[in-house]
């Protein structure tokens, strides 16, 4: 693809005047240092009175907590990216985002509440009575930690590109130095306060970017007259003056069939995210939990309604004053990837303005970054090393473990991050494929069918694991400049992309642990009636799980 | 599969802080030894969530699904302009209809849930009436160490 | 002179050798002994998962088995020593940053001597992982008795 214009930094176009701009810079900073302060507050509260039911988290709390967590670059930046480029295709992150928690409603809420563990390796490994099933989840969850971050690593070097400007480490383009900046930041955070996952912390993170996003379209709609008091729907007249290729229909059958593959991985995908289904875990009871999953979903429309409005705004005001969005000489993908705010600098809005956008978008990649990190340290430092490694550890031995992961997983996704190999929404899906194909089906099956067991839960997610990589080596490890440099087999990444591999492979895993339950023994019958107790109706008390009631508070489930 | 009846003290006084005409399953119905089966429930509970359960995915999987099915299939007269809004219909349908429709069916299923839950005599709240210690125990009294 | 001493334990083998001297303490000046587990929020944080936080926050302990089980056996096992030697026993169990949870718990009880266990180690390893002995003995006014363990 021929570029018609210089890049700046080697990524952004000239329009989006890349340069250090203070009033932004001090935003993000003073943002960082509200969350910090936050985590700070939440730490030092005494819990003196542990064994009294203090309050609990509200449904709207953890409603927006829920939005927090959902609410990563991906979401602010990337969603708008994919709809402005890549037309209705975009649209399939837009209804496959939203429409994954229903699913999550009304298969796993309330069930994962009454199971009551921690983490997405201990609901696997209890369920299953299996180390081997635990240290797999393990496993998946730090992988997935890893490759959703390297999307969310991207936004935040894109955006501070443009706050920060190119702070020039050598060897490194300004893109690099911003990534390492930014993931370092992220990391040093985590390590020190780690509060940034608090329901309160999350509360303020939403708070902030989806004003900020909001903001960004109701005054873009209104300086450029596309709209006045509803942008969302009033964009609908304005994509008849578009490209004809921001709404065109699909062309062929390729078209289609990927749109239905990246939602429905998107879908299965988010059903199979240790750091959304933790959730489920800490609240009050099962009414909460499906009370604050609407209202989370209703906080994440906000965002959602409003996202192809910018992309549309975005897209008009670029074509306008840059140039063709489409075809040859068209709009880079890392220009996409930060259209939500060239939109707001086209729209010649004062600096701060455009900043306080940009800082929405950073503080979406580091809050969502900070929450992935965190459930890939309780991993590696509760599943694999305190669970399998050393049941002695104590818990000074967990925190060094802990603290030692969370750097791992940051060095490593900031490597990755270096050279952008995809958009923000692509590499984030790569994630969810992952995590469609082989956590969902053993939240599902674990919940909804007694007789899954440990043979099928170990085979289900090793071929999930094995599968999930085959479309991973075939297109996106060529990227790096490895194997060649090229898409491995192009035939296989039309029917199998790893944008939407889950469409393949999810139904492949099913199979798969399903015939391997039924050909091998059923579980012990205590397993079976924990699952039973998942359903029942009767009430629980708020401080047990189901293990709990089924026996009694005091064997432990079979171990291998 | 035999059902035993357990925690009558339990159920009666969940009767007793039953909303309205709390038709309860009888307080005869040990759910830990009633199978969860996603397609033949074993307990009138199970039966009436499950059949919740399927309607709304039904529902859902027109509203995700449909649009750009459609789309497919006709795309001529999936992309004409809606009136007023001036929407290509089919973007539409997708990008509004598509997270309002969920957000939508939502609310409906979690209220219904809410109503199952009352009728089957279920309150709402965290904390216990009945002896919840001897239910547990109760509970793990007929399980047995099979593998 | 001394009427309540505090052995704070976090069950590790260090904090237990701490455990004979308080016993032995609390016998001879016929003081009441508190043995106190504190459960690291650093640790539910980056072990558990920060969601974990708030669960503590509101009251969940008893949900969290695991944490639950090590922070009793921990007293447990000091109650035990104490009424071997027929001592009074207090146990007690919160959560929050060690030190500052253990100096806050001396000061609002009424505790005259806090009694630790800490490692000698030295140099480099010392300046980064400190010690909680160490950070008590910063925080408080209270008498603090160390134990070292040399390894």
């Amino acid at each position: 693809m021929s570029l018609a214009y210089v890049l700046q930094s080697g990524l952004l176009p000239e329009g989006l005047n890349v340069s250090f701009k203070p009033l932004p810079g001090v935003l993000v900073a003073a943002m960082l240092l509200l969350f910090l302060v936050i985590g700070y507050v939440f730490k030092i509260s005494d819990t003196e009175g542990m064994w009294v039911a203090g309050r609990s988290i509200g449904n709207i709390e953890n409603g927006m907590a829920i939005g927090a967590n959902w609410m990563s670059a991906a979401s602010y930046l990337g969603m708008a990216a994919l709809i402005a480029t890549s037309g209705i295709y975009g649209l399939a992150f837009v209804v496959g985002w939203t429409a994954n928690f229903f699913l999550i409603l009304i298969f796993l809420a309330a069930q994962l509440r009454r199971f009551g563990k921690y983490t997405a390796p201990d609901f696997v490994g209890d369920r299953f009575n299996s180390d081997t099933a635990r240290a797999l989840a393990a496993i998946t969850t730090f992988l997935i930690g890893f490759v959703y971050s390297i999307g969310q690593a991207r936004g935040m070097g894109l955006v501070g590109l443009y706050i920060f400007g190119d702070i020039g480490i050598p060897g490194l383009t300004g893109y690099q130095s911003m990534v390492v900046l930014m993931m370092t930041i992220t990391v040093a955070y985590l390590a020190l306060s780690g509060m940034l996952g608090a329901t309160k912390n999350m509360a303020v993170q939403f708070t902030i970017l989806i004003v900020a996003f909001l903001a960004g379209v109701f005054v873009v709609g209104w300086v450029n007259g596309y709209s006045t008091l509803l942008p969302q729907i009033q964009y609908g007249a304005l994509i008849n003056d578009l490209s004809a290729e921001f709404a065109e229909p699909f062309g062929n059958f390729d078209g289609f069939y990927i749109w239905i593959a990246t939602a429905f991985s998107l879908i299965v995908g988010t059903a199979g995210l240790p750091h959304v289904l933790v959730r489920f875990y800490t609240v009050e009871n099962e009414r909460t939990a499906r009370w604050s999953t609407v209202w989370g979903l209703f906080f994440i429309c906000l965002l959602y309604w409003s996202a192809p409005a910018f992309a549309a705004f975005g897209t008009d005001l670029y074509a306008e004053n840059i140039g063709p969005v489409y075809g040859e000489g068209g709009m880079a993908t890392e220009a996409a990837d930060v259209i939500v705010v060239l939109a707001a600098q086209l729209s010649n809005l004062p600096t701060w303005f455009v900043g306080l956008v940009a800082a929405g978008g950073i503080a979406a990649a580091i809050a969502t970054t900070a929450g992935l990190f965190i459930a890939g340290s309780s991993a590696i430092s509760h599943d694999i090393y305190t669970n399998i490694v050393n049941p002695d550890a104590t818990q000074r031995e967990q925190i060094i473990v802990g603290r030692l992961s969370v750097v791992a997983l940051g060095a490593l996704t900031t490597l990755a991050a270096l050279d952008p190999a995809a958009p923000i929404a692509a590499l984030v899906s790569y994630a969810f494929s992952l995590a469609g194909s082989v956590l969902f089906p053993m939240f599902f099956l674990g919940l909804w069918w007694e007789n899954a067991n440990r043979q099928g839960a170990i085979a289900g997610m090793v071929s999930g694991l094995v599968l999930w990589s085959v479309p991973m080596i075939n297109e996106v490890v060529p990227t790096y400049g490895l194997l060649g440099g090229e898409t491995l087999s192009p035939a296989l990444a039309t029917w199998m992309p790893a944008i939407g591999s889950a469409l393949i492979v999810t139904p492949v895993v099913f199979i798969v642990t399903i015939a391997v339950s039924y050909a091998t023994p059923e579980p012990p019958k205590e397993t079976k009636r924990i699952v039973r107790q998942c359903h029942s109706p009767k009430r629980m008390k708020r401080q047990q799980t189901a293990e709990d009631i089924v026996t009694d508070g005091g064997e432990d489930p079979a171990d291998d | 599969m035999t059902q035993d009846r357990h925690g009558d003290g339990r159920t009666s006084t969940e009767e007793d802080g039953a909303k309205g005409e709390a038709r309860t399953d009888g307080g005869n119905v040990d759910y830990l030894e009633s199978e969860v089966s996603l397609f033949s429930p074993s307990t009138p509970f199970m039966r009436d969530h499950l059949r919740m359960i399927w309607k709304g995915f039904a529902v859902w999987a027109v509203i995700v699904f449909a649009p750009p099915v459609l789309t497919f299939v006709a795309p001529d007269a999936m992309s004409t302009t809606m009136p007023v809004i001036g929407f290509p219909l089919h973007y539409f349908l997708m990008a509004v209809g598509g997270p309002t429709g969920t957000l939508l069916l939502s609310l409906w299923y979690t209220r219904r849930r809410d109503a199952l839950d009352d009728k089957y005599g279920i309150g709402e709240g965290s904390t216990e009436t009945g002896g919840t210690p001897d239910g547990a125990g109760e509970a793990a009294a007929d399980g047995g160490g099979e593998a | 002179m001394y009427d309540n001493i505090l052995v704070p334990t976090d069950g590790s083998e260090t904090a237990e050798v701490a455990v004979e001297h308080a016993v032995e303490m609390a016998k001879r000046y016929e003081a009441t002994l508190h043995t106190l587990y504190v459960v690291d929020i650093d640790a539910v944080n980056f072990s558990l998962g920060t969601e974990q936080l708030d669960r503590l926050k509101s009251g969940g302990l008893d949900e969290m088995d695991d944490v639950k089980e090590g922070a009793e056996e921990a007293t447990g096992r000091v109650a035990d020593r104490a009424s071997e030697e027929g001592v009074d026993v207090v146990e007690e169990v919160r959560a929050g940053t060690p030190h500052d949870t253990i100096v806050k718990y001396a000061e609002n009880n009424g505790i005259d001597v806090i009694v630790m266990g800490s490692h000698g180690r030295g140099g480099v390893k010392r300046a980064l992982l400190g010690s909680v002995a160490e950070r008590v003995l910063r925080t408080t006014h209270l008498p603090v008795f160390v134990v070292d363990v040399e390894e």
